[in-house]
């Protein structure tokens, strides 16, 4: 028997929560509370590292299926308990932190593959499926999803559903509000809600669209129904090297506007592609040093960047006058005679932009390693900086505005770099890496969040949007407002109709309105 | 003050506001803004009887001038109605009480045309055909080519949440908006952020698409634009039968052999249009047609497609059917019309959506269902990867009036119970609005509570075109005296 001794929640809940889920599936061990207080949001990391940590939440859960969820949400709602659904917790805004305490609904433990309807190109699977699991057992069938985040081995459906994440096959495949079909939503009154599972229709769009990017404030998300693609039976790789980036730009617009949808087009900005190949734009595999992995050569680089990184403006500058050429990298993925014509034309489209063929060996090098960068960046904290993406996006002949106004927002405090992906024939999204420390601690919290509101604020200015991907959590909260241009009435509407209460992960989303933010809920002490 | 009196009040603040000459509210004016194309409109006119009348429209050209009007609306609790050419088969702008209608048609600029973002922002009152002309001289295309297309506006797509007989490749309107702009329930002025996909909360834009007006009045849109296609790859092909049919259909859609159009006539279907379309004289006729900018790409998917379409037993019929359906697209829902001047006849559709396991069940339930009443027939278009929609057009005919109404009823009514129990949709484009409302309830379910408890958040009034969508309780046509009684 657990001891439930010191939880703050009232007894009486506690034991009505083993009811539901069982003595197996919940705890309140300080340890484990601890351990779900922050997500992958970098701020969380230095907070750590400070000893800064905020307050847990009170208790977590792991339901197993929808009616343990509805009843969770229940008792949630009738005792004006905090609920916040989770995922994996690879959220990189703080979406899943508890900010007021409450009770974490971790999904994990629902996660079937429910259905596959071959024929209609549909699988319907629940909330708590990791992505790369998920994505196996499609390919089992034959099938692809389409859907690659980074972060695939260790995040799930509901929470790309409930972020509007992208992966990094999006131009061709879409991203998820592309893919979903129909949704099981827990309403905060505890109800479920089930969409229709029809082809696009004018109503049933609307609900799903409630419900897609609601970050866990509207709901929580149980399963979601998926169109599906056939899995590719070709695939090609390219890369090419701009003499500059605007010229790459045009490349990438010229193909998309060509109606060619590669599944990968990443092109890098002078800084980047300097970084990358240190200089030397590599067109053949470099020969295996010995005893030199990919994670000791990224290492071996930090050390060699830190001690600039106290001031950035002079690195930024060394590199932004320095480096001129831009990397571009192709995949193309389907039908064979589909993949070829698209790979042709496109080598048309960039020699005709002035790039020059570097062959396949850049693509596929980025194939191979694609997952690998986020699992190294813990090393890079050890030692002693910090690093972090800002992503926006914004339309074709407002993308250089907007990539040198916020690179100049951000080069004083940070060293920055950038790749644009996720193109449309309409624009692009906008991906800044940024590196920076500080003396102290305390110093590198500041100095992030300088860096954040310096970036948001040029990129508010020059019309790009807050958030291509990745959401908005509490990071960005505070920029809701300008972002919605108007239209944050019809949001807080959604939230006040939908959670009047304001149980459904209070602080997230939008800052600065009760009912988003704790809205009188009880505190974790009573 | 009495009804008429507060009717008096709107029109004076609303010359006020806009000038006489964009205010109307004689009775030969209502009249006509009264019915749109919907059959029983028409017939109730024809015969005298007129279900509601409007108290006055105005032409609004700016959203300044709209929000406005909205706030005066508003803060005098009277309804307004959203009209932009009256296209609609499903009430959708019909008045409800003595409302107020506001014409967007006055605010019909194109405000630009942007080659490299390959966007243009276009004002709600634009008519289709304008809209395209004027791309077209620039060298592109919207994609969007409903039926309507003679006779109707940028911003009605936009509140039905429209699809062209193109969006299997061009995708649906709500594929193509960027960002709206439009006034909210109390008037104030929305602008939504310019970028190809934004990952900030809910999407706003797709939230008020297909709301019908019940949650905002849009403006104008930036839409995606594409440039013209060189080429038009068009063929027919013929199939023994709607199940072999459909299942071609699935494999071009399944295999990224998609064309621009792709629409299968069920036996009925192609016998009846044998003539215009050159079909065979029996069986389905499938017709494809690939059009892209891109056309070696196009010329390889359509050389794809044609092979597969041969290798699941479909008969070759050549360009000609194919060529044909291009020049007679738009005369279907004109040439329906001609059978309303026969009293005793009356012809309608009904579209639904369906998932492509149940596509074929759906549609020999409803035919069998339909046979009963009358004659029907239907083709399937709109086809995507998981599924496709099917258009069934049925005939009615009794001499007595009274009948006749009832078997057009009792045809809706066993088509709606079909759909729900087979798990299809009675909800796509274009439009729900009063017609389908009630099945709406049903096939919605919860999401139907939440979306009355959304629009009376939104608009607690019940100022934006009350009773569409059975969104609002008190929003079914009433008298005036029925209002009277909410004072």
């Amino acid at each position: 028997m657990k001891s439930i001794a010191h939880s703050s929640l009232p007894k009486a809940v506690v034991q009505e929560i083993i009811g539901i889920v069982g003595e197996d599936n919940f705890s309140v061990m300080p340890v484990q509370l601890t351990s779900y207080s922050r997500d992958i949001w970098t701020r969380k990391t230095l907070e750590m590292q400070a000893g800064k940590l905020s307050e847990p939440a009170q208790m977590v859960v792991w339901p197993e299926n929808v009616e343990q969820v509805q009843a969770l949400v229940r008792l949630g709602s009738e005792n004006e308990i905090p609920l916040i659904p989770l995922g994996a917790a690879s959220g990189v805004c703080g979406g899943t932190v508890p900010l007021t305490g409450g009770i974490i609904i971790d999904l994990k433990k629902m996660d079937k593959i429910r259905k596959l309807d071959q024929e209609s190109f549909l699988v319907e699977a629940e909330a708590g499926i990791i992505g790369e699991v998920f994505e196996r057992e499609l390919n089992h069938q034959g099938f692809t999803l389409g859907h690659f985040p980074s972060s695939i081995y260790c995040s799930s459906l509901g929470g790309w559903v409930a972020t509007r994440s992208a992966g990094q096959l999006s131009s061709k495949y879409g991203k998820i509000e592309d893919m979903v079909v129909s949704l099981e939503v827990v309403l905060p009154d505890g109800q479920i809600l089930r969409t229709r599972t029809v082809p696009a229709v004018s109503t049933n769009l609307s609900l799903n669209h409630i419900f897609i990017g609601s970050e866990g404030t509207l709901g929580i998300i149980t399963a979601a129904t998926l169109r599906l693609w056939e899995y590719p039976r070709a695939r090609a790789f390219q890369g090419f090297v701009f003499p500059d980036l605007h010229n790459g730009l045009e490349a990438i617009r010229n193909m998309m506007q060509a109606e060619l949808r590669p599944a990968v087009i990443r092109l890098y900005d002078p800084v980047d592609t300097y970084f990358s190949s240190q200089g030397i734009i590599e067109e053949k595999p470099k020969p295996k040093k010995a005893g030199l992995s990919a994670k000791r050569g990224l290492i071996h680089l930090a050390r060699k960047v830190l001690p600039w990184l106290y001031t950035p403006s002079l690195p930024n500058r060394f590199l932004q006058s320095r480096a001129k050429k831009s990397k571009l990298i192709l995949v193309f993925e389907g039908e064979p005679e589909i993949v070829e014509m698209e790979h042709k034309q496109a080598k048309e489209i960039c020699l005709q932009a002035g790039g020059i063929d570097t062959g396949e060996w850049p693509a596929k090098n980025w194939w191979k390693h694609r997952y690998k960068v986020s699992y190294t960046m813990s090393k890079v904290f050890d030692l002693g900086f910090f690093v972090d993406t800002i992503e926006v996006a914004t339309l074709w002949d407002n993308l250089e505005n907007l990539y040198y106004t916020m690179q100049k927002a951000i080069t004083k405090n940070a060293l920055v770099m950038a790749h644009f992906s996720h193109a449309y024939p309409q624009g692009c999204s906008i991906y800044f890496s940024i590196a920076a420390t500080g003396r102290t601690l305390e110093d590198r919290l500041k100095r992030y969040d300088e860096i954040w509101a310096d970036a948001l604020n040029a990129c508010m200015q020059a019309g790009g949007t807050l958030s291509h991907h990745h959401g908005i959590g509490i990071l960005k909260a505070k920029w809701m407002e300008v972002e919605a241009g108007g239209a944050n009435p019809l949001l807080f509407a959604l939230k006040r109709t939908i959670d009047p209460k304001g149980i459904m992960n209070p602080g997230k989303l939008c800052a600065g309105r009760s009912v988003f933010a704790r809205n009188g809920l009880k505190s974790p002490a009573q | 003050m009495t009804e008429e009196n507060k009717i008096a009040q709107v029109i004076e603040l609303l010359v006020n506001l806009l000038g006489r000459e964009r205010v109307v509210s004689d009775h030969a004016s209502m009249v006509i803004y009264s019915r749109e194309i919907f059959m029983p409109g028409s017939i109730g006119l024809s015969q005298g009887k007129i279900q509601n009348l409007a108290s006055a429209v105005c032409y609004p050209e700016t959203v300044d001038e709209v929000s406005k009007i909205i706030s005066r609306a508003r803060a005098n609790r009277i309804p307004v109605i959203v009209f932009g050419a009256g296209s609609g088969v499903l009430v959708g702008t019909a008045p409800s009480h003595n409302g107020i209608i506001i014409d967007l048609k006055r605010m019909k600029k194109i405000r630009a045309i942007n080659r490299t973002n390959h966007t243009v922002e276009v004002e709600s009152g634009v008519m289709c055909e304008d809209l395209e002309r004027a791309l077209n001289q620039e060298g592109f295309t919207l994609g969007h080519f409903p039926g309507s297309f003679y006779h109707s506006t940028v911003g009605a797509w936009l509140s039905t949440s429209s699809a062209g007989q193109l969006s299997a490749k061009y995708g649906r309107i709500k594929d193509m908006v960027i960002s709206l702009e439009g006034t909210l329930a109390d008037g104030s002025i929305f602008r939504t952020r310019r970028t190809p996909r934004s990952a900030t909360g809910p999407d706003i834009d797709q939230i008020l698409l297909g709301s019908d007006a019940t949650l905002a009045i849009i403006t104008s849109a930036v839409l995606n634009i594409f440039p013209l296609p060189e080429k038009k790859i068009y063929r027919g092909f013929g199939f023994a039968d709607v199940k072999s049919g459909l299942d071609a259909m699935r494999e071009l859609m399944q295999k990224e052999l998609t064309p621009a159009v792709l629409t299968l006539f069920d036996p009925a279907g192609t016998k009846f249009n044998q003539e215009k379309l050159s079909g065979p004289s029996s069986g389905c006729l499938l017709v494809v047609g690939y059009e892209a900018a891109n056309s070696e790409l196009s010329e390889l998917r359509a050389r794809l497609g044609f092979e597969r379409l041969k290798q699941m037993g479909g008969t070759d019929l050549g360009e000609e059917p194919g060529l044909k359906w291009l020049e007679h697209r738009y005369s279907l829902p004109f040439n329906q019309s001609k059978a309303v001047s026969q009293s005793d006849t009356l012809v309608d559709t009904i579209e639904v959506s369906v998932i492509w396991k149940d596509a074929f069940a759906l549609y020999e339930k409803v035919v069998n269902e339909i046979s009963k009443f009358g004659m029907a027939m239907a083709h399937f278009s709109h086809a995507c990867r998981e599924g496709v929609y099917i258009y069934f057009s049925f005939a009615v005919s009794d001499s007595d009036p009274e009948k006749l109404k009832e078997k057009q009823q009792k045809v809706w009514e066993s088509t709606m119970e079909s759909c729900l129990t087979i798990g299809a949709s009675v909800s796509n484009y274009p439009g729900i609005s009063l017609r389908r409302a009630q099945w709406l309830k049903q096939e919605l379910g919860v999401g139907h509570e939440l979306l009355q408890k959304l629009k009376k958040e939104i608009d607690p009034d019940n100022i934006l075109n009350p009773g569409k969508l059975e969104l609002s309780q008190e929003g079914a046509p009433a008298r005036p005296s029925k209002m009277e009684k909410k004072e």
